[in-house]
């Protein structure tokens, strides 16, 4: 849980239509000093183009946003500079080595001299290319040109680090490699603005969640705050030999549980607090001369939140 | 504006590594020009003869005429020759007769010192259709006479000002009179005891004589060849968005004018460094003639300004990479056969001559045989810069306006 502290992004009542489609409707969130904040919702939710008026990209159609205290606009040089945008595809020159590109990227944020070549190093130490940094980024694997692209947001040192899906395509070293860089970063007090449609990546990275379907979001908050604001509980699977029907009907009458349902072969008990639960549910069981084979708890997390927020999967 | 020239500088490191601007804009030109000149000349044999008619014979008239004759015949260039004929009929003939190798002839006709004192009487230009750069050798030679003769009556209406103020009205326009009288006169002295000289002195004008194929091709091949080493900065632009760049260097503290403004530096850089080193290669290895260095420097800026514009806004009227290449060969191709790049303009039909005037390459190719042949100044080429410039404006701001609604948005 992060402290309250000075909003670095404060963003409200975006809205932008194209063509009869509105994209973003009414949208707003806040991101504290150090906070990484989630957009978390399925292709096509309006994830893009929110950051896209968040990072000046797009104008709104309504609504405002400040970065660092400076209202964004595609026209306002200073608030841009607040904020270092890593684009969902890899947004790198292929003719040019990633340290080429780097310090292009670099120039632009008015670097020049030794800072920029000090940043370079240091950036690309940071995600690990500083050994393949002369070479062409069309050399680079899929992994390696999405940690460069990373690296090109980070060389100013923004006050907010926007990343939109950056681990779409990416093999599972180079994700694990790229979410660790982020958890690095976030760790080191840099505000995160990332968005994904990929739920375990929000629910590691992220301090707040912000939900975002058809264009709008549709709950805020914590992992924690969101489960209880849906209303969600953990369950506890178990198999085992021996009577299930009556090991389920005995278990329904244990406080903790709520609800107990058997299934092909695999008893289903959703309980409030699965920590508290779990004793008497074992004592339940070999109270039922029940062989137990497994138990497994299964925590609410954000998927089956958005599943109760919306009736569909994060990935329909 | 800084970030403008980050941008541009970027641009040009990437041609310059892919090496394809230095072969469509440096290599390319270069070979074609060599090719076309030798086809249709080779060096040594290109020539042009202008038979030159003096049907006014008066004092400033015979000026002129052996101005003309001693700047261009005594000259250490070759190339182009003054024939001195006595009448229109006679130069007529041998402009038909192909024996007689005279391409053109300019006719200063009867009453034109007079009329220099109201409105002056046109100088009249025949070409034979039939020979290369005939057309554009004599209506330069004839448009750099017509030139200074403007000069002259500026310097003279201003003479007359001046003694009119100081009460030597008189004397002077005695003198101007003494201009208009019998070439015989012209050294008999005038009724104010002073020697009259003429008005208009055509010798120390740089009519160099030195005109190969090359100084026509040269340029011709070298604009036609900026063409694409522009296009391919331009559709960078596309490239960049395709790639994803442009996106990121939209998000940086940059403004999508400054990001079009750097595009177009980098674009214009392209089309110049083209031409200038096309111009310094085909000067210094093949003899051509581009003009008074001051003059091709400036008349090179000018069409680089209407090609950047124009590649522009090829580009934002593309969808593709690859649409606008096509469109840039289209236009480049389109332009140079209308403008005289490959075929000089006399060897075209009178409507797609009247055309032709109004292309890039033409004002262009227009201005570097003014300078070059008819030793014009400043003001002889002022019209055809101004036209480049115009060209280059309106198709600017026309691309500007559309990459911002169709690229940047």
């Amino acid at each position: 849980m992060v402290s309250v502290k000075t909003p670095v992004v404060q963003c409200s009542g975006l809205q932008k239509t194209f063509g009869d489609r509105r994209a973003v409707d009414d949208v707003g969130f806040e991101i504290a000093e150090g906070e990484t904040y989630g957009l978390l919702g399925p292709n096509g939710a309006g994830k893009t183009t929110t950051i896209s008026m968040v990072c000046g990209l797009l104008e709104p159609e309504v609504g405002t946003t400040t970065v660092a205290g400076l209202a964004m606009g595609t026209r306002n040089a200073e608030a841009k500079a607040q904020i270092g945008f890593v684009p969902q595809e890899v947004a790198l020159y292929p003719d040019l080595t990633g340290r080429e590109n780097l310090r292009f990227f670099g120039r632009l944020q008015h670097m020049e001299g030794k800072r920029l070549k000090s940043r370079v190093e240091e950036v690309l130490d940071l995600v690990g290319l500083v050994e393949r940094a002369d070479e062409r980024t069309d050399a680079y694997s899929g992994g390696m040109k999405r940690r460069c692209n990373i690296a090109a947001g980070l060389l100013h040192e923004p006050k907010l680090l926007i990343l939109d899906e950056p681990t779409v395509g990416v093999d599972p070293q180079s994700r694990h490699a790229i979410l660790e860089s982020i958890e690095t970063l976030g760790g080191a007090g840099l505000s995160v603005l990332y968005t994904t449609h990929y739920m375990e990546e929000a629910e590691r990275l992220c301090d707040r969640v912000g939900i975002i379907d058809e264009g709008r979001i549709i709950a805020e908050g914590t992992k924690r705050e969101l489960v209880e604001l849906v209303g969600e509980n953990a369950h506890v699977r178990l198999t085992g030999a021996g009577d299930l029907p009556g090991f389920a009907d005995r278990a329904r009458s244990l406080a903790v549980v709520e609800r107990a349902d058997l299934a092909d072969g695999v008893v289903d008990l959703e309980v409030s607090d699965a920590s508290r639960a779990l004793a008497p549910i074992i004592e339940t069981a070999e109270g039922s001369a029940l062989d137990i084979r497994s138990v497994d708890v299964v925590e609410p997390d954000l998927e089956s939140v958005f599943l109760r927020l919306t009736g569909k999967a994060l990935r329909d | 504006m800084r970030n403008a020239f980050v941008i541009a500088g970027n641009d040009l490191h990437r041609r310059l590594r892919d090496r394809s601007v230095l072969i469509q804009g440096v290599v390319g030109p270069l070979v074609l020009a060599t090719i076309i000149s030798f086809a249709f000349s080779g060096f040594d044999t290109f020539k042009v003869d202008v038979a030159l008619v003096d049907e006014d014979q008066t004092v400033t008239s015979a000026a002129i005429v052996d101005g003309l004759v001693e700047a261009v015949n005594e000259g250490e260039g070759e190339g182009l020759e003054i024939r001195e004929v006595a009448t229109a009929a006679e130069a007529r003939r041998m402009v038909d007769d192909d024996d007689d190798d005279v391409g053109g002839m300019i006719v200063l006709p009867r009453g034109f010192c007079e009329s220099l004192r109201t409105e002056p009487l046109p100088i009249g230009t025949v070409i034979n259709e039939e020979s290369q750069f005939a057309g554009e050798v004599t209506e330069s030679l004839a448009g750099g006479i017509a030139g200074r003769v403007d000069l002259a009556r500026v310097a003279v209406n201003t003479a007359l000002r001046v003694a009119a103020g100081e009460g030597e009205f008189d004397k002077v326009a005695d003198l101007a009179d003494d201009g208009c009288g019998p070439a015989t006169s012209a050294t008999a002295g005038s009724g104010a005891g002073v020697e009259v000289q003429p008005a208009i002195v055509v010798a120390d004008q740089s009519y160099s004589g030195e005109y190969n194929a090359v100084s026509y091709y040269g340029p011709g091949m070298a604009i036609l060849f900026a063409f694409f080493a522009a296009g391919i900065g331009a559709r960078s632009i596309l490239g960049e968005r395709r790639e994803g760049t442009l996106v990121r260097v939209r998000a940086a503290p940059v403004t999508d004018r400054t990001i079009l403004f750097g595009k177009t530096v980098g674009v214009a850089t392209l089309a110049l460094s083209s031409i200038v080193i096309v111009w310094i290669v085909t000067s210094l290895a093949l003899a051509a003639n581009w003009g008074p260095i001051w003059g091709a420097l400036l008349v090179i800026v000018c069409v680089v300004v209407a090609i950047a514009g124009l590649s522009m806004l090829v580009t934002a009227l593309a969808r593709t990479e690859a649409q606008a290449d096509g469109f840039t060969a289209m236009l480049a191709l389109g332009l140079a056969l209308l403008g005289g790049s490959f075929i000089s303009p006399g060897g075209l039909p009178p409507l797609l001559q009247e055309v032709s005037a109004f292309t890039p390459n033409g004002m262009a190719l227009h201005a570097f045989t003014d300078l070059a042949v008819g030793g014009a100044g400043l003001a002889g080429i002022l019209p055809h810069l101004a036209g480049l410039i115009t060209i280059g404006a309106c198709s600017g701001i026309a691309a500007l306006v559309l990459l911002q609604r169709k690229v940047l948005s």
